[in-house]
Order: structure tokens, then sequence, then C-alpha cells
């Protein structure tokens, strides 16, 4: 039996899950394992705190704090820990985009798996999200000058990884 | 020509729609933490009172008598932060036992977080964890599914095979193996080899101060029921 909170969050489940596996791709350098770990870990931890996230003034702001966080404790996945039966794994074909296959993005998937976590995050939340400076601080629990330096150093790895690449010659 | 933008969008993969599927399981998943959080809770309060009247064991690695028997409780409520090198006592636990394993003793001042067929988490009362599970950071870290900060008790993942090279333990008879995971920062693991022929592991994160023989003297009170089942991953 279903509770106003479960609707909620199962209607909430549907329309933004999609964007969190996404974002949790690339939070995750490209693994679509761990990103669906990460996304698992972050709703269930969002279900728990339902009536905070409710109350939230900034939701999506505190949507990206509790991924984050679940991205953090993915620093303990060399702890064993429970998982669901793998039935519980939907077994379905995953689209291919082409933008995420080849040798560029390879280099790409290779160059970001290098970076910590956080500041992968500020990378990818300032530039592919386009958040601005004090929404990514707040994503990331830190101050915006540390966000300005995090952002700056992974371009810099970045280059220094692919900047051979004519493609990626204006970043 | 594509810039980093471009590139970075293209990893994300293509917006894939959710299915009903998909969100049931998600819904099962907060439901069940849910509950667990809430069967924690309950069972705390009741240990904590427990573990506060229950004789002390003494086992103390200063060998200073004035550092024995801090009562359960008394342990600085923070857990990164709290190394136990001063004194280490084991209190019995008379909690809820209702799964995969049960354990004689555990550290005063330390509550048991969860207990469930797949893991027996423990935690220093009032912990909070650099990673809490909570956004905002400044509560409790009473999630018995984060281990930061913390000391766990599971079966040897069905994905993770043999026992790896480290220092040899004797755990109640048993020749147990206790692993530094080479360039691993966070934890030890002790390996105890159950009759199943699957490990049983207590992994202790660093910062709690443990050393290898207060592993080895918690180890010796845990016991791997019948239902307790091997984690993936």
């Amino acid at each position: 039996m279903r509770n106003e909170r479960d609707e909620q969050f199962h209607r909430f489940v549907v329309s933004r899950r999609s964007g969190l596996v996404r974002t949790a791709t690339l939070l995750t350098a490209g693994d679509p394992h761990l990103a669906e770990d990460l996304v698992q870990s972050t709703l269930t931890k969002l279900y728990v705190a339902w009536p905070s996230f409710q109350r939230a003034g900034n939701p999506d702001g505190y949507l990206r704090r509790v991924l984050v966080n679940a991205l953090t404790d993915e620093k303990r996945r060399w702890w064993r820990r429970r998982e669901e039966p793998m039935a519980d794994v939907p077994d379905r074909a995953v689209a291919v985009d082409p933008l995420a296959h080849g040798e560029l993005a390879d280099g790409l998937r290779a160059a970001l798996k290098q970076l910590p976590p956080r500041m992968r995050a500020a990378l990818v939340f300032r530039y592919v999200y386009d958040l601005d400076v004090a929404d990514t601080a707040d994503a990331l629990g830190c101050s915006e000058g540390t966000v300005k330096s995090q952002t700056a150093r992974a371009l810099d790895r970045l280059r220094a990884v692919i900047g051979q690449n004519p493609s990626l010659a204006h970043l | 020509m594509t810039n980093l933008r471009e590139q970075l969008a293209g990893l994300a993969g293509t917006p894939i729609e959710t299915t009903t599927a998909q969100a049931d399981a998600d819904l099962a998943r907060g439901r069940g933490a849910l509950r667990r959080r809430r069967a924690v809770q309950t069972a705390a309060g009741s240990a904590f009172a427990v573990a506060v009247a229950a004789a002390a064991v003494a086992f103390t690695t200063a060998g200073n008598p004035t550092d024995a028997a801090p009562i359960a409780g008394a342990v600085p409520a923070t857990a990164v932060a709290a190394p136990t090198t001063g004194s280490f006592q084991l209190v019995a636990y008379t909690g809820k036992q209702p799964a995969g394993f049960s354990v004689d003793r555990v550290p005063a001042g330390w509550e048991v977080q969860g207990i469930d067929e797949y893991s027996l988490v423990l935690a220093p009362e009032g912990a909070k964890p650099r990673n809490s599970a909570a956004p905002l950071g400044d509560t409790a870290d009473t999630d018995p599914n984060s281990f930061v900060g913390k000391v766990a008790v599971m079966l040897q993942s069905v994905d993770e095979k043999g026992t790896p090279s480290g220092e040899r333990v004797q755990v109640g008879g048993l020749a147990g193996t206790l692993v530094k995971k080479e360039g691993n920062r966070d934890g030890r693991t002790l390996y105890v080899p159950q009759p199943s022929g699957v490990n049983l592991q207590v992994q202790v994160w660093d910062g709690i101060g443990w050393s290898a023989e207060q592993i080895v003297e918690f180890a010796e009170g845990i016991h791997v029921n019948t239902n307790a089942k091997p984690g993936r991953g």
C-alpha cells in the first residue's frame, strides 16, 4: 500500500531519474555501472530524507548535494557492501550516443577518470550544466574560490591529457 | 568539430525514459532503507540503556587501570576524529540480533546501526563522519549503508575470490588474515575462514584507531548465522 510520500517519490523518480543517470555517468567518468549505483544510492537517501527534501527552498540544490555526497561515499566501494539482487537490474538496451564512443570519447573518459571526484563534479556542474560558481559551491559544500580553482585545475589537467586533439582546441 | 561541452554531453549518453519497474525498485529500496533506519533508531535506545548497565569486559591495550572501564556513551561523539588508542573496552551486547550475524560484545560507546542478512554495522554513538548521508553533513550518521568511520561485518562478496595476502592472526582458533590493501588509505579488513568456505570480513575504518589485537578481540565475538548472505560488488 503506497502512502503519499511513496506516490510523490515515485512520480519524482519517473520524471527525474533519466537526467540523474546522465549526470551520474559524468560524475563517475563514464562508468555506467557505477553511475547506476550512484543513482540508486542517491534516490534511496532522498526517500529517507523526503520530508526535508520537500521543505527545501532549493530542491535542485538539495538533490545535487545528495548526489555529491553519494559520489564521495563511493570512495568506500572497496568496502564490500550489500547490493540488491541482480534480478532488480532492468535488462534494457542502452541508447548509443555517437559522441560517447570513439577514440576521442575514450580519451576524455580516461582524462575524467584521473580527476578527483569533487574536481570532476566542479567541472561537470560548471561546464555541462552551466551552474554558476555559487550554485556549484553549494553543491560541493565548499567556497566559491575553491570551485574556481578546482575547475581551473580540472581544465588544465584535461588539456594536458587531451590537449593535442584539435577538436578540443577551444575549451 | 565539437568542443568540450558537447563531448561531455555526449559522454553522458542519450536520455532513456524511466520505466515504472525502475521507479518501483527505487521506491522499494527507499522504503527498505527507511524501515531499517527506524528499526535501528528504536533498537539503539534500548541497546544504549542495556550497554550502560552491562558488566564491562576489560580489554585495555594501554595496560593502565585508570584508562579502563569508561561507561558506554562516554566516548566523544565524533567518529573519524575519535581514535580509541587510549582504551578499548568491549561490553556485552544484548540488543536485537535478528538476522545474518550475531555479536557477543561491542566497544563501549558504540552502537549497532544495523544487522541484516548481509551486514552488521557499528559506529561510535552520535558519530558525524565527513561523508554523512545527510546532505548538510552536521547530523549523526546512523545510515547502516554508510561505512565511513565505522566497522562493518559481512561475508566476502561473491565477486571477490580468495584471501588477499596480509598479516596472519589467530581469531578464536581460526587462521585469520588482516589485510591492508595496497594503495588503500581507508581501512583494513580481517578475513576469517568459515565452515561454509566463505570468508567472514570485518572491515575497520582507519580513523577509528583500532589496533590489530582489538580487531581480533572484537571479531572473536562475531557469529555467522545460517541465514547470512554474501553481497555483490
